[in-house]
């Protein structure tokens, strides 16, 4: 076992899996020399070399294109966009090409490749370095969507996204990057498409990602404290989402609350809601309730920013609140 | 403030017309079965767009097409000087470029029909053909996309040592859209095994090239920005299209980097089928139409000694050929339902969920 | 918490849980906040059929029904409605027996009070009995020298406007002759009353422990109104006017409701017939 940040498992994942196929190559801005711009690929340039870990222009078009073409003729590329923000500048290439290329061409292209990036909020970048974009990658038919939120699910959910033959974004969250935890040994392989209960419970379902996930596994013990039991559920994959143990986790307490960095509309608590009451109405002891960003942009000034991202304060307040009326 | 619309009224701009000499190449270093070959593909090229372009008139073919009429010098030259093995990336105009790659009428024709024996099994339509066992590695309905993916592709090639090259086929309007740029200096910088093909075909859609691009020759005139050699050919010349290619494949697999090559050429009919084509005045639609990249070469190859009746057979063989594929394709059946919830995944389904 | 239909207060859970045992949760009282029904109380329930579940059972079952709430007094609200009561009284002019009784007149506010109750469900529900019959509950407030009592108007659901009559005369008799019994006095959760004592016209009594409603007639006094002709031309006439008011418990009755509720009571009495059918619709 070791203590490792999130951004050192990054690069570690990274590494695992290059060190297992030489087909896996990494290109992006500043990912080489500098170890990228948060410090999670350093290292890997010493290691695999000026041939397989790239530094490239900021051309985000070029960057994914590259990625794609290469993943549909052998290679297994990870590319990183900076800022999940900058995703905007090529969305085409996530959403029209990667997306729907495998499907139009009836199975002849296969895209095996990976997207990283640093998504979300907390650290007073502002409006366009701050957004946690998940949901908008969700909504796009043919896109693997993880995140995962401690160091040891980065480098098992990043080799299970490298030896996926589909194309997946990689959301490390910015707020994560000096978080510590506990790292075993070894090459560390987890699977797309499977959430984690971190705290059992049987009074409430709470269901966060990200950044979310220790907010609400704080806002659990202030409820421990006040006689509520809270589970909670760190949903890792949008695409694929584990309904199963989503849906089991509300049969047994009745309650179903999500905390989402998204702003309001349509952010990835909004899916599992619905599917929800269309699937377990039966098993509601009470109304659903998604705790979000409300629907603004993110302010810079830190007071502004810590008021609008979900708190565990205010996890705690609302799920103990409506478990009281 | 300069408003083209301003300067002449819509329809009314300058004309550009095709070369005069049509004999330029008459004396090529070009075996006469590689001639011969590339006359069989402008033949298939042409016919087979007519054939789709009439279906489209009895409504068989549905949506909408690009069609390549006019334009098939450019794709059946560098089809012929590019190895079986060399990636080719076109747009939604892509009917050419797919048969260029010896891909067999029928499965195309089928696509533009919709029917599960279609190139991609009625998934992808005209403007996405494929066909990866050929090299055909897609045709890209976003201007400009496919050249960042082109490179990806390059990029493989290199990395792999493989010695392959990736061919991206572009219109004269993609010149002035982001991805162009962001490619074409990505290419260069890497020093990719690829070479980017303008078709310039004078008119981005309904609108004259010259109108709305800051420079006079939309691709050429660009080069320089990328340290790229400015290269303009007779794209109605299937002889000077094969040349250059052959001279920007061996480039490309030297490793010594990217092409740019622009083809000055014309469409015979719209950008699509929706096009009524009024913007283009008649002096240069007749000029044009007279500089047939079809007519062109057969009167070479008359010149070279080639007798008529062997050209006239082959024009028969592929129109026999062109009818064979409109019966098979109307005859293909209608893909399965089950089919529109295949291949989203590598794993052949299209779950999101457990 | 205000409800608009009683079954709101049953999440689907508890409503899924009640129907997997049998239950009827009409007769569960809830332990959860406000009153809810928890999926413990089911369990219970289900488990022994024992004093969670409501026990039919005259004054003492209506004694243990306020006794769920007699610890916490209801917040009362009031709404109003002018009420044209001058058809009413002009039967009355025209010596119809059966209108000069003052009983015969409180009878007719709680037929009206009664007709509104069925056309409201949510409200139905509030005041049925245990048995699943008839308004056990309802009340009227009797006259007496020493002031109103409250006395119960048993089965008052199957009396016509006759029987409500008597029933009322008898228990105003009892009154003044101070014979009511103690099951006639038993605590209603709907009250009918009619103000006459001194001239009073809008009277809205605050509610006690158990009370849901209570619907108070004021005095019927003559006024200037503006009426509209069936010309369209606006005129003013002299009418017998007369506020209705209810008052009611507002975590329990929303507004809205008492609203309609008193719209209906109002259009049931200006339209009253001597012969006890309301004229039809206009």
């Amino acid at each position: 076992m070791a203590q490792l940040t999130y951004r050192e498992a990054v690069a570690r994942g990274i590494a695992q899996e290059m060190r297992r196929d030489e087909r896996v190559v990494l290109i992006g801005e500043d990912v080489a020399g500098a170890g990228g711009v948060f410090k999670t690929t350093v290292g890997l340039l010493d290691e695999f070399g000026a041939k397989r870990v790239i530094d490239t222009p900021i051309a985000e078009q070029a960057i994914l294109g590259a990625a794609m073409g290469a993943a549909m003729t052998g290679l297994r590329p990870v590319a990183e966009i900076m800022f999940s923000d900058f995703f905007a500048v090529c969305w085409d290439l996530v959403v029209n090409e990667m997306a729907k290329t495998r499907y139009m061409t009836n199975g002849q292209v296969t895209l095996p490749l990976v997207v990283k990036t640093g998504n979300g909020g907390g650290l007073r970048f502002g409006a366009q370095h701050s957004q946690s974009i998940e949901n908008w990658a969700m909504a796009i038919p043919g896109i693997k969507v993880v995140t995962p939120s401690t160091p040891t699910d980065v480098i098992g959910l990043m080799a299970a996204a490298i030896r996926d033959d589909d194309p997946v974004l990689f959301f490390e969250h910015k707020g994560l990057y000096a978080a510590k935890g506990e790292v075993p040994d070894g090459d560390i392989v987890d699977s797309l498409g499977s959430a984690k209960v971190r705290r059992t419970g049987a009074d409430a379902t709470i269901v966060a990602l990200g950044l979310m996930v220790p907010r609400a596994l704080e806002a659990a013990d202030q409820l421990a404290q006040r006689g509520i039991d809270a589970e909670v559920i760190d949903v890792r994959s949008l695409v694929p989402l584990d309904t199963t143990t989503i849906l089991g986790s509300l049969h047994k307490t009745g309650r179903l609350f999500t905390v989402e960095e998204n702003p309001r509309l349509l952010g990835w608590g909004a899916e599992i809601a619905s599917i929800a009451v269309d699937e377990c109405f039966w098993d509601l002891d009470g109304p659903i309730q998604r705790i979000t960003t409300p629907h603004v942009p993110l302010p810079a000034a830190d007071s502004l920013e810590d008021l609008v991202l979900p708190s565990a304060e205010l996890v705690a307040a609302t799920v103990e609140k409506a478990l009281q009326s | 403030m300069r408003l083209p619309l301003s300067d002449h009224r819509y329809g009314e701009h300058e004309i550009v017309l095709p070369p005069q000499a049509e004999d330029r190449h008459d004396a090529a270093d070009i075996d006469v079965v590689t001639r011969l070959d590339m006359y069989r593909k402008l033949q298939e090229m042409r016919q087979f767009e007519k054939r789709a372009y009439d279906l489209f008139m009895r409504q068989l073919v549905k949506g909408t097409s690009h069609l390549s009429l006019g334009m098939e010098a450019i794709s059946a030259g560098f089809g012929a000087a590019m190895k079986p093995d060399d990636y080719t990336f076109a747009t939604y105009r892509g009917h050419a470029h797919t048969l260029a790659r010896g891909v067999s009428m029928t499965p195309v024709l089928a696509e533009l029909l919709g029917r599960a024996n279609g190139l991609m099994g009625g998934k992808g339509g005209s403007m996405h053909l494929t066909s990866v066992e050929h090299g055909m590695m897609g045709s890209y309905a976003i201007i400009g996309a496919h050249m960042t993916i082109a490179n990806g592709a390059a990029w493989s090639a290199q990395y792999r040592g493989s010695g392959q090259v990736a061919v991206c086929f572009f219109g004269d309007g993609t010149t002035n859209i982001g991805a162009f740029h962001e490619a074409l200096n990505y290419a260069a910088v890497f020093r990719l095994p690829v070479v980017f093909v303008c078709e310039n075909n004078l008119y981005m859609e309904y609108t004259s090239i010259a109108d709305i691009t800051a420079v006079s020759r939309p691709a050429a005139d660009r080069a320089s920005a990328y340290r790229l050699e400015p290269v303009v050919i007779d794209g109605n010349d299937a002889d000077e299209v094969y040349l250059t290619a052959a001279s920007v494949l061996d480039r490309a697999r030297r490793g010594d980097g990217p092409s740019l090559v622009e083809a000055v050429t014309y469409r015979h009919g719209g950008h699509s089928r929706a096009d009524p084509g009024k913007y283009r005045p008649a002096a240069e639609v007749d000029a044009w139409k007279a500089y047939d990249p079809i007519a062109v070469y057969r009167r070479r190859l008359l010149r070279l000694g080639v007798p008529g009746s062997d050209l006239d057979v082959i024009d028969k063989e592929v129109a026999d050929a062109v009818d064979l594929a409109t019966d098979q394709a109307i005859a293909g059946e209608l893909p399965s339902p089950a089919s529109a919830f295949t291949d989203v995944w590598a794993d052949g389904g299209s779950s999101w969920r457990n | 918490m205000t409800i608009t239909e009683a079954r709101h207060r049953h999440s689907p859970l508890v409503r899924r849980l009640a129907r997997e045992s049998g239950l009827d949760l009409d007769r569960l009282v809830g332990s959860g906040p406000a009153g809810r029904v928890t999926r413990t109380d089911i369990g219970r329930a289900a488990a022994g059929g024992d004093s969670s579940e409501k026990q039919p059972a005259a004054s003492v079952r209506a004694e243990e029904d306020a006794g769920d709430r007699s610890t916490v007094m209801p917040h009362s609200a009031v709404s109003v409605v002018e009420v044209d009561m001058s058809r009413i009284v002009s039967a009355a002019d025209r010596s119809d027996a059966r209108v000069g009784q003052t009983s015969a007149l409180t009878a007719i506010f709680v037929e009206a009070g009664l007709s509104g109750l069925r056309g409201y469900p949510a409200l139905h529900a509030l005041f049925r009995g245990g048995d699943g019959g008839g308004y056990r509950h309802v009340a009227v407030a009797v006259e007496t020298d020493d002031g109103n009592v409250t006395a119960v108007v048993k089965d008052a659901n199957d009396l016509n406007l006759g029987g409500l009559t008597r029933r009322i005369g008898d228990l105003e008799a009892h009154a003044k002759a101070s014979s009511l019994t103690i099951d006639d006095l038993a605590p209603a959760r709907f009250t009918v009353a009619h103000a006459r004592r001194f001239g009073v016209i809008l009277q809205a009594p605050v509610l006690g422990p158990g009370q849901v409603a209570v619907l108070t007639a004021g005095s019927i006094v003559e006024r200037p109104i503006v009426v509209r002709r069936p010309d369209g031309e606006r005129v003013v006439a002299i009418r017998s006017m007369s506020y209705v008011s209810l008052t009611y418990d507002s975590r329990l009755v929303d507004a809205a409701v008492a609203a309609r509720f008193l719209a209906s009571v109002k259009e049931r009495l200006e339209t009253w017939r001597p012969d006890g059918a309301p004229l039809p619709d206009r």
